[in-house]
């Protein structure tokens, strides 16, 4: 990996993060008005929040954002606020920290995403692999229209499905949280299992509607890549059809797929954010769901960010992964 | 005549396509002695690289050969099973493929593809042995030995070729199969790359066959040519037979388009388009663009027939009046 | 020197009406991919055109009907809480959510067309800043950007939740028509075009703009797709308009109701599988279209 490499992967991250952090900022600022009075109107609009409060709240977040400040002096405060990681206070659940409220949601986020999308990933490249294999037989191959379908139906609309039929129908599941209602999270048996039933059919629907996608494109890339000269040469020189098929087929093809797996990652999530809404998963996508029928504006505020600056970061890590698996990468940039 | 070491006889190719069946080869018949260079040359869509592939056996569906017979070492080829053709492939008959920039496994060191190719074949000595193989085999294409430990994007063009070309005699096949080995490479480039071969084919003994369209090439490399037209072997003759008293019409037109000194810059071309493989022209193929043609070219297809030693002709002008 | 001087003869067909519909059917049975999705998109085109005008707009209304009645004769697709009878409201819905998609999808491509254009052609410090701009924004999670937005708005209607969408819908294109453009800078044609003194524009314009049509096309099918998604995705999350019907409000709604737990599939299926049906269409179509553009590219290179 060389120096160069490295420093526009970092770059990049830093761009990210900073387009992120100042977007956000300015887009709570170009609404007409003064934000705090406008998260407030909207509160007190849709009824929400303790509305007896709302001069004191306005108060202590005028003083919070020192809104009579320039707009150079805020956006500077917003970054020193960013890298302490205090996005403000909820309005609904006031004075509940912002950032306290996404620590809460994000480890079930990221456990249900993170899981769903090895699984996914990784199922969805095998089967791609064994679909673009000459020899597999034909039945294997009708899952191909399957795929189609499930892979061009959003992730959300495939989760009401599987509540339709394995919740409602069958009460195999639990329809939605993260554990039992009224438990206490606690390190033992029965709370992993619950934790463990409440995040099977969020994850299967995830599961269920990227794998496709994931095998549609492993199949194409290796179908390209089985037409590659190298192929040729490698079956003139004799070498056994398996060999052929891992090494110079499916190691060439799963290159552009992990290429794939970083840009979609943004997908991934946005997808998830739409999951977790639909099985009242406590994620950060169902609290981003909560906040918005709340008119909870910082809240908002805070768990796009931070979703945005995961995002960066988890794409900034399959980077420094990326040149250990394609020697090209280490001499190229990107 | 000695036994020949590869026997290529009525050897048929088509291609099974929606629009109808495509005779890329149409019975093609030669001969290879031990050590020999043939040179295969004609113009594209002429047939030339389908008749290498079929002797490599990597036709790819929808070409099928349709009949005639591949004998190498006295065995028929089309007649082996997929393993037994697997372990003649790169052992006894091996390829030097058309596109060197793109024929190396990218995210594989040149030493792995050795390793590959001689693991395919033999039980593979590990270390020392195996290092030493491949460093001798690099030092035959002159490349120096640390080559081995090199990505196929780290080398140039030629090297990449002389790496191939390195890697097809591994094995010490009887047949290396030259498919236009230089088409990618520029002209310095080229000739370093066929005196390579040249010099490896000499070490060797092993016989090639080089097809190509580029007829100083020829010349230069091999010991006898063959002319092909529209999927059909229509003059064999060797090399300077072939330049200085060219039988068949086509052949005599190919020749005499080439500029030579006194002719400098004077390109007169053939009169004429290639025929379509999906509808060819009845009687013999070349008769709506040849100069000499004959009323029965028209309807009757000439034999392929030796008309002097070692000089075959299919064409109705050398019938000597027996038609 | 070379033996391979000759060029095969083009086949002229006749330009009858007979040849150009022969032709045009090969074409899609050697493209299966292309026909089917193009096929599927024209049968819900049709009926989001036909649909409003066959449909009792009343129908639609809040109490119009009993509520939660099953389909029968009288509701096909039955009536949901409110009393609004189903099948009006899908009807209703369709051209809304076809027109989100087309506009957000046509303003995204005209943005990425024209960055594209800009960055490939004159490279340099505009072709940085483009590509660091999109590359940026490609990755970021796009639902929660437009959350941010579409938060911040007071109140939505069909053509600002196109606009909105639009915002994050240019990245793609931008990204492959800039590799195009690239690639078509270096073609023999342009250079030739730039000796003889063409304007920068003029090249543009006439040279490089007809040969990214293909592109165009397949970028214009990658939009709108993506474009419905984010619309459906906000839709879904309650941001869409509230006072409009689209078949992603619907799914809110059916949800918002509890349509899934009372087991009401009559309301919350019906538009899922119309989006299903839309989403399968845009796939096969990209597809297709992935295959004629992946054709050029391996003829070109």
């Amino acid at each position: 990996m060389t120096l160069a490499y490295l420093s526009r992967r970092v770059g990049m991250l830093l761009l990210i993060i900073f387009v992120a952090v100042t977007v956000n900022f300015m887009i709570a600022r170009l609404m007409p008005g003064d934000p705090v009075e406008n998260a407030i109107n909207r509160l007190v609009a849709a009824g929400g929040g303790s509305v007896g409060n709302v001069q004191e709240i306005a108060a202590a977040y005028r003083a919070e954002l020192g809104l009579d400040e320039s707009v150079w002096k805020q956006y500077l405060a917003y970054w020193v606020n960013v890298f302490q990681f205090d996005f403000g206070t909820s309005l609904v659940h006031y004075p509940a920290r912002v950032s306290h409220i996404i620590w809460a949601a994000l480890p079930w986020t990221i456990g249900l995403l993170g899981i769903a999308t090895v699984i996914s990933f990784s199922v969805g490249i095998l089967l791609g692999a064994a679909l673009g294999w000459p020899g597999t037989p034909k039945f294997v191959k009708a899952l191909v229209p399957v795929f189609l379908l499930t892979a061009a139906v959003p992730y959300f609309l495939i989760g009401m499905v599987l509540i339709f039929f394995v919740v409602v129908t069958y009460r195999v599941f639990p329809s939605g949280g993260g554990y039992t209602f009224g438990s206490e999270l606690r390190a033992d048996w029965p709370t992993v299992q619950s934790v463990f039933m409440h995040a099977v059919l969020p994850a299967l629907s995830i599961i269920l509607s990227s794998i496709g996608s994931w095998a549609l494109g492993m199949r194409g890339m290796l179908i390209s890549t089985l037409g590659e000269d190298y192929i040729t040469l490698a079956q003139a020189r004799g070498l056994p059809k398996t060999r052929i098929f891992l090494w110079y087929g499916v190691r060439n093809s799963l290159l552009p797929q992990l290429t794939a797996l970083a840009i979609l990652l943004g997908h991934a999530v946005s997808g998830a954010v739409l999951v977790e809404v639909i099985f009242s998963y406590p994620g950060l996508g169902f609290r981003l769901f909560e906040a918005i029928n709340g008119k909870d504006f910082f809240v908002v505020q805070g768990i796009v960010l931070i979703l945005a600056i995961s995002i960066a970061v988890a794409m900034f890590a399959l980077d420094l992964l990326y040149p250990l698996i394609d020697p090209r990468i280490r001499y190229q940039s990107r | 005549m000695t036994q020949p070491i590869l026997q290529v006889s009525e050897l048929k190719v088509y291609y099974h396509t929606s629009q109808g069946v495509v005779k890329a080869v149409d019975g093609v018949s030669f001969s290879l002695q031990k050590g020999e260079k043939f040179g295969l040359v004609g113009e594209s869509g002429s047939g030339k690289t389908t008749t290498a592939m079929a002797l490599m056996r990597l036709l790819n569906p929808p070409a099928f050969v349709e009949g005639g017979h591949i004998t190498l070492n006295g065995r028929n080829l089309l007649a082996l099973s997929e393993e037994e053709t697997r372990r003649a492939r790169g052992a006894e008959i091996s390829l030097i493929p058309q596109g060197a920039m793109n024929s190396l496994n990218p995210v594989m060191r040149v030493r792995g593809h050795f390793h590959d190719t001689i693991g395919a074949h033999r039980k593979v000595s590990r270390g020392e042995d195996m290092s030493t193989t491949i460093e001798r085999l690099l030092r035959k294409v002159g490349l120096p030995p640390d080559v081995a430990n090199r990505y196929p994007h780290e080398l140039s063009g030629g090297m990449k070729q002389r790496v191939i070309i390195a890697m097809s005699i591994a094995l010490e096949p009887s047949v290396i199969v030259a498919d236009e080995p230089t088409s990618a490479l520029d002209v310095v480039v080229q000739m370093q790359v066929m005196a390579t071969l040249d010099q490896v084919q000499k070490d060797l003994g092993a016989a090639v066959i080089l097809v190509g369209h580029d007829m100083g090439l020829m010349a230069q490399f091999c010991d006898r040519i063959g002319v092909m037209y529209a999927g059909t072997l229509v003059e064999v003759a060797p090399v300077s037979q072939l330049f200085e008293d060219p039988q068949h019409p086509y052949t005599q037109l190919l020749i005499s388009s080439l500029p030579d000194f006194e002719t400098k810059g004077r390109f007169r071309g053939i009169p004429g388009l290639p025929p379509s493989l999906r509808a060819l022209p009845p009687g013999c193929t070349f008769h709506p663009r040849c100069p000499k043609v004959l009323d029965r070219c028209k309807t009757v297809v000439p034999a392929y027939r030796e008309i002097a030693p070692a000089r075959w002709v299919s064409c109705h002008l050398y019938d000597g009046g027996a038609g | 020197m070379n033996v391979e001087t000759s060029v095969q003869p083009a086949t002229t067909e006749r330009a009858t009406a007979g040849a150009y519909l022969r032709r045009s059917a090969r074409f899609f049975s050697g493209n299966k991919p292309l026909a089917a999705g193009l096929g599927l998109l024209l049968v819900v085109g049709l009926l989001a055109l036909v649909g409003p005008s066959l449909v009792n707009h009343d129908h639609a209304k809040v109490g119009a009907f009993p509520a939660r009645l099953r389909p029968s004769g009288d509701h096909l697709l039955g009536t949901q809480t409110q009393g609004r009878d189903v099948l009006t409201v899908m009807m209703l819905g369709m051209p809304n959510t076809l027109k989100i998609g087309l506009i957000a999808g046509g303003v995204g491509l005209a943005i990425g067309v024209l960055l594209g254009l800009l960055a490939g052609y004159f490279g340099g410090i505009i072709d940085n800043v483009v590509r660091a701009l999109s590359d940026t924004l490609i990755i970021l999670p796009g639902v929660a950007i437009l959350v941010l937005v579409a938060v911040s708005v007071r109140s939505m209607s069909v053509e600002l939740m196109a606009v909105i969408v639009a915002s994050l819908a240019w990245m793609y294109p931008t990204r492959t028509i800039r590799a195009q453009v690239l690639s078509l800078r270096e073609r023999g044609y342009v250079n030739v075009a730039k000796m003889n003194g063409m304007s920068g524009l003029a090249i543009v314009i006439q040279e490089i703009l007809p040969n990214l049509l293909p592109y165009i096309a397949a970028s214009f099918v990658g939009a709108v797709s993506g474009a419905m998604l984010a619309s459906v995705g906000l839709e879904a999350l309650g941001l869409g308009p509230q006072n409009q019907f689209t078949l992603g409000m619907e799914i809110y709604w059916s949800r918002f109701y509890g349509a899934i737990l009372r087991q009401m599939w009559w309301w919350w299926a019906p538009p899922i599988a119309i989006i299903a049906f839309i989403f399968v269409g845009l796939l096969l179509t990209s597809m297709g279209m992935d295959q004629i553009v992946n054709v050029r590219l391996r003829k070109s290179s």
